[in-house]
């Protein structure tokens, strides 16, 4: 809000922050019609006035306030806002937290599919400052429990984004995780690397069960060494931290088999690093 | 700081190109031929089929015989002949008069070579879209057109001529570019060394427009023009196989006729007809041999699905001059322009490529993306004489007004066409007269001289409804239901009943297109649907506009004689439309305020109710469902009232029991305007003033009632606090329709109504 000096009288005051007002309103509006994109909400086309969060511009207020933020997290492992039984009953866990922005609600699975089967990427930077935020969370937990050492710049060194097979990005031409790390990257200044591979094309994960997902990504993903390796020596240093990022937690399989590839092939080329593995990712079903 | 931001944006952007791999799919190779005095440039999916067809001599004569000899495409084209050449003659005679106007020379002179070429469907619909070009053209600029015209078949001449050698880029590069690389080749390279030269210019500068576009690039250093030279393989061993993949080109050719599909799509359709593998990576690598040839052989064309639009005539010139063309796009599907186009980086191709985000809804359309368009069938068609409006009626069982109205757009749709643009006819029809039946006639006679009908609707439970009536009405015909999610997708039939997106799929694909509510939701300022109604229509075919409510600028065109039309004024049951009455009551908002409904109101709804109508009761605004019908329920406790919209889950079932009357009063906004029929029912129209209500809207909603014979005369009110031009129009439209109806004698006599 606009605060003027003391001096002037409140009448004064009064009339000035009005006047001020509608001269900021009218830059806004003349700066929104230089806008390509117009006011039009980009999921329900809605065109309110109301103000919009400024991270979240190109939603509507009504659209902003569907999003199903996970505020108050229950599971300290897997980010899951309920009770989980799955962690305590994972003992191979090659990851240490994973963090996820929003339940996998039936709102965000329409965005997913919006998103990933029909293509509309204009929704990526949506989704991706949606992740930005569990990424902020992220790090106030981190810094909270783990206090940084002072030489490190940024608490994260690397985001590897969980990769798609070949099959599967011909189709869709492009990688839905890519996509997220990248928008991320751009947007915290720490470099993405494209490290992991897939080894098969395994059907879609949705359509599978529990049991089936955890026996499928057994071995699914590898670190390509030659990438791995450019990678570590451009961190050069001894203690990594490491984010993996995908779109959705469901059992974590798929999140736990790429750290445990990923870890394996740094423990195999560096044996002295010491590696901290976190999952980032969209939504938490 | 040790990552910079350089560093990052590369990193953005870099994972893209990892996949080096799977550009195949979606790069082409392009090439360009020498030929005596030019050379011309194209790109291809199958290198390998264009070289064996330009290089290796009996390649192009076992294709073409083997082509000619299938008893699909080429044999209905070959069987036609004679009949080909007489309508070249005819088509001569017309000419003549073209010529005068246009100033075009001696364009069907070569029918003899045209028929030998096979590529009589393609080199027809491309005369037409030039002679299009210069219609559109004709009153600004004859002029220039007829140069346009000339540099056409200039053009189309040097793509005749023999090749004398084949020069390609020895790697493939992304579909858009190649584009542009045909587009804007000069054919002015006399040698090899010019060819190659102009070659690599030109990809060159394909590249460097995504640098100044911002792009990130990643161009292959050592790429270089190759010349492509005529191997064993081409000239002898390949013929037994070019014999089979000719046919498979036939075989695809004749399926995909009339439509316009995306690879996958025609994967698909393919794979359902059991002319390629399931889908999958191997699937395309199969097909794009057989699709090729018969691109080449102009049983197809394959297009960039978002590709460049032409340059206006007016900036021709900077590019005869060499100058870069405007990076303007068009989704060739659906017709949006730049403003809807959107860059991202694509695995597919490995550049930032674009693509519409107009239609995504019918699977993505992008720049590196294939759109594979089948050439209509031309066949020459008997035509059958138009019946008379008497035997109309007694054989569909139509009302005097009805069969005059169709006996009209028979004869209009039987007479000889004069050009091959397909030509409009209006139905301009009054709510409630009765269109499904009127459309039967033409429907048969359409498949009477073998042609193929489509009926778009914009809404799907329509395109339900209608499918078992005219499954009923036409039991020989073979009819093919299109909607999101319908199992017929990928099949042909005489009779095709689909939504207005379905169209997309389909370009030259029907000889009668029948449009309902041209003036409805979808296509209502909707640019793309139009362009999509328009361009689903062969040449030479008809487009028939059904509409209670034509948009203004149709209703202009009838009124000057630009489009023909006929008007039907009266309802099926042959008494006139109800009149609305005005009534002037508060703003509805004003009413909720002070919880308290007019008298006036209240007692011409008591009236309504005691008569035992049902009440349709519109109102502007969703906010004011709920209040209103909590109002009314203290009002009238007895009957069931309910209130639905747009956002109500429940509507559909609640329009089934506003039918069996259990529900008697139903509260709703514009959506239940159309298409619902309703017995006995009365209309009261709230806020009849507003601006969502136009003329056309109220029109519709007063067309609610009066609609069954038992109860012809229903009731429509309009409530507002002012009367507005809306109102009155809507009011002189229905009178005037009315007043037609009786001077032309429609309307039931007292003596029938006995």
């Amino acid at each position: 809000m606009i605060t003027l000096p003391r001096i002037i009288s409140a009448r004064f005051r009064i009339a000035i922050t009005v006047k001020l007002r509608i001269i900021l309103t009218a830059m806004r509006k003349s700066v929104q019609l230089l806008n390509a994109t117009s006011g039009a909400c980009l999921l329900c086309g809605n065109m309110d006035r109301k103000p919009r969060h400024p991270s979240f511009a190109s939603l509507c207020t009504a659209c902003f306030d569907q999003i199903p933020w996970i505020t108050r997290i229950e599971c300290q492992v897997c980010g899951r806002p309920e009770y989980c039984p799955d962690c305590s009953r994972r003992s191979d866990a090659a990851f240490i937290w994973n963090r996820s922005a929003v339940r996998y609600n039936a709102l965000i699975r329409e965005w997913l599919a919006l998103y990933k089967y029909r293509g509309h990427e204009a929704l990526a930077p949506l989704l991706g400052e949606m992740l930005l935020a569990a990424y902020h969370g992220l790090i106030k937990t981190l810094n909270h429990q783990h206090p940084l050492p002072l030489q490190s710049q940024h608490p994260i060194d690397a985001i590897i984004p969980v990769p798609v097979s070949s099959e599967r990005l011909a189709e869709r031409e492009f990688n839905q995780a890519e996509r997220l790390g990248a928008y991320l990257a751009e947007h915290t200044l720490i470099p993405l690397h494209n490290v992991l591979e897939r080894t098969r094309h395994s059907g879609k994960q949705s359509y599978k069960t529990r049991g089936a997902r955890l026996r499928d990504t057994h071995n699914l993903f590898t670190a390509n060494p030659a990438l791995t390796g450019s990678m570590l020596s451009s961190l050069d240093q001894p203690h990594i931290r490491l984010i993996v990022v995908d779109d959705i937690y469901t059992t974590g399989s798929t999140a736990n088999a790429c750290a445990a590839a990923l870890a394996d092939e740094i423990k195999r080329q560096q044996p002295a690093a010491l590696v901290e593995l976190f999952v980032l990712t969209l939504a938490r079903s | 700081m040790k990552h910079t931001r350089v560093n990052c944006l590369w990193a953005v952007f870099g994972c893209a190109f990892l996949s080096w791999e799977w550009g195949d799919r979606v790069r082409v190779t392009v090439y360009a031929a020498l030929v005596h005095g030019g050379s011309w440039a194209r790109w291809s999916v199958a290198p390998e089929i264009d070289f064996a067809y330009w290089l290796g001599s009996g390649y192009r004569k076992a294709v073409g015989v083997a082509a000619g000899g299938w008893s699909g495409v080429g044999k209905a084209e070959r069987g036609g002949e004679i009949e080909v050449g007489r309508n070249e003659e005819e088509r001569r005679g017309r000419n003549s008069g073209d010529k005068r106007r246009n100033g075009e020379i001696g364009r069907a002179d070569n029918a003899e070579e045209v028929i030998r070429d096979g590529k009589i469907a393609q080199v027809r619909v491309k005369e037409e879209a030039v002679r299009r070009r210069a219609r559109a053209g004709e009153t600004e600029e004859a002029a220039k057109n007829g140069k346009a015209v000339k540099a056409d078949l200039k053009e189309e001449a040097i793509r005749r001529r023999e090749v004398v050698a084949v020069i390609a880029w020895s790697v493939p590069i992304p579909l858009g570019h190649a584009v542009q690389v045909a587009e804007r080749w000069s054919g002015k390279a006399r040698d090899e060394h010019g060819v190659r030269e102009e070659m690599a210019r030109l990809v060159r500068e394909a590249w460097a427009s995504d640098v100044r576009l911002g792009l990130p690039v990643q161009e292959r250093e050592d790429a270089h023009a190759v010349k492509v030279v005529a191997t064993e393989g081409m000239a002898s061993g390949g013929v037994a196989d070019a014999k089979a993949l000719a046919a498979r080109a036939c075989r695809a050719a004749s399926l995909l006729q009339g439509r316009a599909l995306l690879s996958s799509e025609a994967l698909a359709l393919l794979g359902a007809a059991g002319a390629a593998e399931p889908a999958g990576a191997a699937a395309w690598s199969a097909a794009a041999p057989a699709l090729q040839l018969a691109a080449l052989l102009g049983l197809l064309r394959l297009g960039a699905a978002v590709a460049p639009q032409p340059q206006p005539r007016l900036l021709r010139w900077r590019a005869a001059l060499g100058a870069r063309p405007r990076p303007r796009l068009r989704c060739q599907r659906c017709g949006s322009g730049t403003a809807r186009m959107r860059r991202t980086a694509c695995a597919g191709c490995g550049r930032a490529c674009a693509y519409c985000e107009a239609c995504l809804t019918m699977g993505r359309s992008r720049e590196c993306g294939l759109l594979i368009f089948g050439t209509p069938s031309l066949q020459a068609r008997a035509t059958p004489a138009p019946s008379a409006a008497s035997a109309l009626s007694a054989t569909w069982a139509l009302s005097p007004a009805q069969a005059e109205a169709t006996a009209a757009a028979l004869r209009f749709m039987l007479a000889p066409a004069h050009h091959p643009a397909p030509r409009r006819f209006l139905f301009w029809a009054v709510t409630g007269a009765g269109k499904t039946e009127m459309i039967y006639p033409l429907i048969e006679a359409e498949l009477q001289r073998g042609g193929r009908a489509l009926i778009a609707t914009p809404r799907r439970d329509v395109v339900l409804e209608l499918d078992p009536r005219i499954r009923k009405a036409f039991r020989n015909a073979s009819v093919v239901t299109l909607y999101g999610g319908s199992d017929q997708r990928w099949e042909q039939g005489e009779i095709t009943i689909a939504t207005t997106h379905q169209l997309f799929r389909f370009q030259y694909g029907f000889d009668l297109v029948i449009i309902d509510e041209i003036d409805a939701f979808p296509y209502h300022n909707d640019p793309m649907l139009q362009y999509a109604a328009e361009k689903v229509c062969k040449p030479g075919g008809v487009n028939v506009l059904l509409s209670a409510t034509p948009p203004a600028e149709l209703r202009s065109a009838a009124r000057s004689g630009c489009l023909s039309h006929v008007r039907v004024p009266v309802r099926f049951h042959r008494h006139p439309l109800p009149i609305p009455k005005q009534i002037s009551v508060p703003p509805v908002h004003k009413l909720l305020k002070q919880r308290s409904l007019p008298r006036k109101l209240v007692q011409s709804l008591q009236r309504s109710i005691t008569r035992g109508a049902q009440l349709f009761l519109f109102v502007q605004q969703i906010r004011e469902v709920e209040p209103l019908v909590q109002q009314l329920r203290s009002i009238f406790p007895d009957i069931s009232i309910e209130g639905t919209s747009s956002k109500d889950g429940d509507r559909a079932e609640k329009v089934l029991r506003f039918r069996d009357r259990t529900i008697r009063l139903l509260v709703t906004t514009t959506i239940l305007e159309r298409g619902v029929t309703i017995p006995k029912s009365d209309v009261f129209i709230l806020d009849a003033d507003g601006k969502l209500f136009d003329d056309a809207s109220l029109i519709q909603m007063a067309g609610r009632a009066g609609r069954s014979s038992d109860d012809p005369a229903g009731r429509v009110y309009f409530f507002a606090p002012s009367r507005t031009r809306s109102q009155q129009s809507a009011i002189r439209q229905i009178r005037m329709m009315n007043r037609i109806a009786k001077r032309k004698g429609f309307l039931i006599t007292h003596k029938e109504k006995g």
